[in-house]
């Protein structure tokens, strides 16, 4: 999170606006918000329904649930249901059209996208913006 | 897989695996080796290549903002390209 924030101004100069959504609720994300210093918008998507549509959501397993509430974490809490489902982490850059301009998802989740990439891909849709 | 991995540079990259080295090492061994099967299992059920790819029409969805005021991601298009990433939460 805080490496999408280190190139914030960058997407801003690029005319591009930045969108974080977890499944956590919006008090959880206000507490992500503080703590981590960020300046933009995190959004709340409860029960995982926006990020499903984007063809994000899996299941967590049996073990591995143990394993998340051994470490104190109850995502039933966090989330406001009792699915136990989360998104993969994704990136996603979307157009005046609404049409996705890059699409990233690894099931590795230590794996992300680099901020390089975001910022190549607005300044191709920048320099369309001014093409007739 | 969605060719964007293609320009990624190592320099976040490098972080992550710092990190995930640092989780290996002090976790419990049985720990470890769950998540890692639980990993190869998400791999293997070929949802990345399910996500939505570049090209396709993005899904538009209204949500509640931090403060509880919703944004939606066509208004937030009408003004300039957006920038949408999904995280799992902080814990």
């Amino acid at each position: 999170m805080r490496a999408y924030q280190k190139i914030l101004p960058q997407i801003k100069r690029l005319g591009g606006e930045l969108l974080a959504i977890s499944p956590q609720t919006p008090d959880k994300s206000q507490a992500t918000l503080l703590k981590n210093f960020l300046e933009y918008e995190v959004l709340s998507d409860v029960g995982n329904r926006v990020a499903q549509s984007f063809g994000l959501v899996y299941p967590l397993g049996a073990e591995v649930r143990r394993i998340y509430l051994g470490f104190g974490v109850d995502l039933a809490e966090y989330n406001g249901d009792d699915s136990w489902e989360l998104p993969l982490p994704g990136t996603f850059i979307i157009d005046r059209t609404m049409t996705i301009r890059l699409s990233f998802a690894d099931a590795d989740y230590t794996r992300r996208l680099e901020p390089a990439a975001i910022l190549d891909t607005l300044r191709v849709i920048r320099d369309e913006g001014g093409a007739p | 897989m969605n060719g964007n991995e293609a320009t990624l540079t190592i320099e976040l990259q490098k972080d992550l695996d710092a990190l995930r080295q640092g989780y290996l090492e002090h976790a419990p061994p049985d720990v470890v080796a769950t998540m890692g099967k639980a990993a190869e299992e998400l791999i293997r059920s070929g949802i990345v290549e399910r996500t939505v790819p570049v090209g396709s029409p993005a899904p538009d969805f209204a949500l509640p903002n931090a403060v509880g005021r919703e944004v939606r991601l066509s208004a937030v298009t009408a003004r300039g390209p957006a920038v949408i990433t999904f995280y799992r939460g902080a814990w």
